[in-house]
């Protein structure tokens, strides 16, 4: 891996895990595995804060979970979104894209001024 | 989840979380060997990329909100370890908080059984009481009139509802009359004439039976009938539930029961059980006036109301007065200068008796208050202390990376634990003190409420104040120990002195506020103690210890004038012919006693009234001849009243020698003058001089008193007093007078009958109970106090220890040694001691009247209790320096 990695920028964590678990049920490990093909190693996860972050959604009602029998045919805690989940992803979706948006935006606009 | 689910499930959710993560380093560590590591380079890798699990689970646990909880059990089950491992320091402290707390929820508890606790009725701060007045009166707390209740109900525009009552008493039989040979125990109950709509204001509802219709409280004499309280149901019907139809009489009327009301009401009032609620209409039955519905200057009736939804006590009482003033308006003579007053029936309490009742509750409280500061203080202090010893643990914790504020929650969480467990022990105590404070109340002629045990408001206190008690005497020593500098503490305790010393320092000022507080805890107590001993000696002006009193009441069954003199009369000389019987006669109401009746305004024959509000006013009492010779209470002049003093005679009065300095100058002048009391009623002339005495307590200032001829002013309701030939004869003189009763009219019902000193009684609570709890407050005080001092004491004889041995290799004699230590924990004790004498004279001077006759800078009890301080504190100091006098320099010195 040649090129630096970045830092997730803060509050994204939770945007990204909501976004892997809404394309099905899926256990902590495959999460952080998603998040890291998906990013392509650009952007650096620590795994250790993954399971508080999973935690934390869970307690706040965006995802439940659920043991049931994985690959390797022992027993896994499975995420699913709820449905409060679902329209909490839908919102920050948004709103990032928004953001990410205005900021290169702005970053355009900077370099016309230097003209 | 809720929290406490969690707690529940703790386990499991752990469980869950290793599972989780186990899961997560094996599937990780599978896919790392697959891709070419040794199955040891992967766990290894596995591990590293999770960061370390156990910092993850907390970080889980912090996501998930268990954290807190999860540290209080640690605290917690750390704290209990601690606690049993130093079981001596555990007990000291639980000991001083529970006797600190146990103090003052047994003194709330009775504040709170006798004025504070809440009618047991629905929504009662929202149940109001107007008072019937004068304008020219700063505060009214007068009665109405049924009329003037009637008008008010009907025309207010802003009460939901308003119902009347009023206090009567009356005597029950199952029967008309009783033969002599019935054995069904004559007895007067209390009870209250009520609108049909009381128990509705009230909201209460019977729990048998109805209570009244409209229909029953609209035509007087109409329907006899009744509602039981439930006592009464219990004690002499033994809870049938088959009463509701039968037939009582009352006052030899018959009556029928309707209903039986709930265990927990006991009427109107906060301190007299109520017996029978009657309607209105049947006033006469209960010796109220013929002309009682109409006359409005015939005031005997009182009233609650509920007020319409968002209107204030400040307009409900605006709208009275407009009713008030077209009532003044309409009958001028009755109602002119109308005031109504609103309060609550709660702040309706305080009016006049039971306000020295709840300074006195203050008071006492306040007294308590201060003897938990003492218990904190200690408790403090030993908290302190053992911070000293745990600075060790403390500074490794802290050197591990432990926060500062995790341990002074854990130091906090300890303190908690403690005041809990004090809590606990104070609730014991207080049971059984209040139990104890009952227990000492004299036997009161009236069935009166007088609950002490502690409830859910007490208790509800009591939890706040054993918590408060936990944060503060743990937070200060907690905040102290945190802050330890953690290399002079590994390195070894005898590093640190300037730590050391500001902690002696605070350790010091808690022991001088301990003695300051003391001292003033026990002037009050001493105070008390001498104030009863006053009362002890004090001459009331009569001899009680031979006499024999009883109540009765003809009234009850409706006798007239007449019947009523005719009886008391017959009475007196067939109980004077009986053997044991030196003499008997009757009072209205005994001096001393509960109840007192002030007549005035008193003009001097030739002098015309006063203006409103102006006149000197006396105490007087209604009396039949012989009450002197009865009471032992000599006259000095004059004669007394004899049966010849009667309607058709000339008005005579007997007066105290008090009355005769104030009014004449001397008693010689004051014989045969005549003075009567405003507003018309006949001259009376002075006929005798009687002794000066006590009338309404034992501390009064001489007082002035007023004794009317009974046969010119008869009264249904009398005390009877025989006094016995001796003390022995009292109990068979007690049967003689119930006998001699019973013969004249068997139906009569004899109520509170006291024996000998028993008639002192009342007269002496006020000062026994002050001086009881006074002694126990001030007692606790200076034992928790000495404790403080001594455990100082103790700990700073132990700190130097090897400064001690220096000084006694170098030459230091034992005695030299005693005076070094004594002196360091006496100045302490001095400083203390001055300053509560100045805490103690100020607040004497704050207490005034409640001091029951003492001098608030009473020197003796400010002597006393400083010598009694000193030489306690002289002990608490010379055993510690004598275990500091035996120190051997050899081993002091190999002690670091």
């Amino acid at each position: 891996m040649a090129h630096p990695k970045s830092d997730l920028p803060q509050g994204t964590l939770d945007l990204l895990i909501l976004k892997v678990v809404a394309l099905g049920p899926v256990h902590g490990y495959a999460i952080a595995q998603r998040l890291e093909q998906v990013s392509r190693g650009v952007v650096q996860i620590p795994q250790g804060s993954l399971y508080p972050a999973l935690h934390r959604l869970e307690n706040r009602g965006l995802l439940v979970a659920e043991w049931d029998a994985s690959e390797t045919g022992r027993d896994a805690k499975f995420y699913k979104l709820t449905r409060k989940g679902r329209s909490q992803l839908e919102t920050q979706a948004a709103g990032w894209d928004r953001l990410t948006k205005a900021v290169s935006l702005i970053l355009k606009l900077s370099e016309g001024g230097a003209k | 989840m809720n929290w406490w689910q969690r707690l529940l499930r703790r386990d499991k959710s752990e469980e869950e979380l290793e599972k989780e993560l186990n899961f997560h380093l094996e599937l990780h560590t599978r896919d790392l060997i697959a891709q070419g590591y040794t199955p040891e380079e992967a766990r290894r890798q596995a591990r590293l990329a999770l960061g370390g699990p156990e910092q993850v689970k907390e970080m889980c646990r912090d996501a998930r909100g268990t954290r807190w909880l999860f540290d209080l059990l640690q605290d917690l089950r750390y704290g209990v370890r601690i606690l049993a491992k130093q079981p001596g320091f555990t007990a000291v402290a639980v000991l001083a908080l529970g006797l600190g707390i146990g103090v003052n929820t047994a003194m709330l508890s009775t504040v709170n059984g006798f004025v504070l606790k809440p009618l047991p009725v629905e929504k009662p701060s929202e149940l109001i009481e107007p008072f019937w007045g004068r304008k020219i009166d700063n505060q009214v707390w007068g009665l109405f009139s049924y009329a003037n209740y009637v008008d008010l109900r009907d025309q207010n525009k802003t009460f939901s509802d308003l119902c009347a009552w009023s206090e009567i008493s009356a005597g029950i039989s199952s029967s008309e009359t009783r033969n002599a040979g019935d054995t069904e125990r004559a007895e007067v109950l209390w009870g209250e004439l009520v609108s049909a709509n009381y128990f509705d204001v009230m909201g209460v509802k019977p729990v048998l039976g109805r209570d009244f219709t409209p229909d029953e409280d609209a035509t007087p004499n109409a329907h006899p009938v009744v509602v039981l309280g439930n006592q009464l149901w219990q004690r002499r019907f033994n809870s049938d539930a088959a009463i509701v139809g039968n037939t009582i009489y009352l006052n030899g009327v018959p009556f029928t029961v309707v209903g039986v009301m709930p265990e927990s009401f006991l009427g109107s009032t906060f301190y007299l059980r109520k017996a029978f609620y009657v309607p209105s209409m049947m006033a006469h039955t209960f010796g109220r006036r013929v002309e009682w519905r109409t006359d409005r200057s015939y005031a005997t009736f009182k009233a609650y109301g509920r007020l319409k939804p968002g209107v204030t006590i400040a307009q409900a009482e605006a709208d009275l007065n407009l009713v008030g003033a077209s009532l003044a308006q309409l009958y001028p003579t009755e109602n002119a200068d109308t005031k109504i007053q609103l309060t609550t029936e709660a702040d309706g309490r305080f009016a006049d008796g039971t306000r020295v009742i709840l300074y006195g509750g203050l008071l006492a409280l306040f007294v308590s208050g201060l003897v938990l500061v003492v218990a904190c203080a200690n408790v403090a202090n030993l908290m302190l202390a053992r911070a000293v010893t745990r600075a060790k643990e403390i500074g490794i914790r802290l050197a591990i990376g432990a926060s500062r504020g995790r341990i002074v929650r854990q130091l906090v969480t300890e303190s908690l634990l403690l005041s809990l467990l004090g809590g606990l022990l104070g609730w014991a105590i207080a049971y059984e003190g209040t139990q104890l404070i009952r227990a000492s109340f004299p036997p009161i002629p009236y069935p009166a409420v007088i609950d002490f045990t502690p409830d859910g408001y007490v208790l509800k206190w009591m939890l706040a104040v054993s918590l408060l008690t936990g944060v503060i005497f743990g937070l200060a020593p907690a905040l102290f120990a945190s802050r330890t500098d953690l290399v002079a503490v590994i390195k070894g305790a005898g590093a640190g002195a300037s730590q050391r010393g500001r902690r002696l320092n605070l350790r010091g000022a808690l022991v001088v506020a301990q003695v300051t507080i003391s001292i003033v805890v026990l002037i009050c107590a001493g105070l008390f103690i001498r104030s009863l001993g006053k009362a002890l000696k004090t001459d009331p002006g009569f001899r009680s210890e031979n006499l024999v009193t009883m109540m009765i009441n003809p009234g009850l069954l409706a006798y007239d004038q007449p019947a009523i003199k005719r009886f008391f009369h017959q009475l007196q000389r067939n109980l004077e012919a009986q053997p044991g019987v030196r003499s008997a006669s009757a009072i209205n109401e005994m001096p001393l006693a509960v109840a007192r009746i002030s007549s005035g305004p008193i003009v001097k024959e030739g002098e015309i009234d006063p203006p409103p509000n102006k006149g000197l006013y006396s105490d007087t009492s209604i009396v039949t001849p012989q009450f002197f010779d009865t009471m032992q209470m000599p006259l000095v002049q004059g004669r007394d009243f004899t049966e010849r003093d009667d309607a058709e005679a000339p008005r005579v009065v007997i007066v105290n020698q008090e009355f005769a300095r104030r009014f004449y100058g001397t008693a010689e002048s004051a014989m045969g003058k005549r003075f009567r009391f405003a507003q018309g009623t006949p001259l009376m002339e002075i006929i005798g001089i009687a002794k000066d005495g006590r009338y309404r307590s034992l501390y009064e200032d001489q007082q002035t008193y007023i004794y009317l001829p009974f046969y010119q002013n008869a009264r249904a309701g009398m005390t009877l007093i025989i006094s016995a030939q001796s003390t022995a004869a009292l109990p068979e003189v007690v049967e003689t007078g119930r006998r001699e009763i019973a013969q004249l009219d068997p139906r009569m019902p004899t109520y509170g009958v006291m024996l000998g000193n028993e008639n002192m009684e009342f007269a002496y609570l006020a000062p026994r109970l002050a001086a009881g709890m006074g002694t126990t407050f001030g007692v606790l005080a200076l034992v928790l106090a000495t404790i403080g001092l001594y455990s100082v004491m103790m700990y700073a004889v132990s700190q130097r220890t090897r400064e001690i041995g220096i000084r006694m290799a170098l030459g230091a004699q034992v005695r030299d040694m005693l005076r070094l230590i004594v002196s360091q924990g006496m100045r302490l004790v001095l400083i203390g001691i001055v300053l509560g004498l100045a805490g103690a004279f100020a607040l004497t001077r704050a207490l005034g009247s409640l001091l029951l006759g003492v001098g608030r800078t009473d020197s003796v009890t400010f002597l006393g209790v400083s010598v009694l301080l000193i030489a306690v504190a002289f002990v608490a100091c010379y055993i510690p320096a004598r275990r500091a006098a035996r120190v051997d320099p050899l081993v002091a010195l190999r002690h670091e």
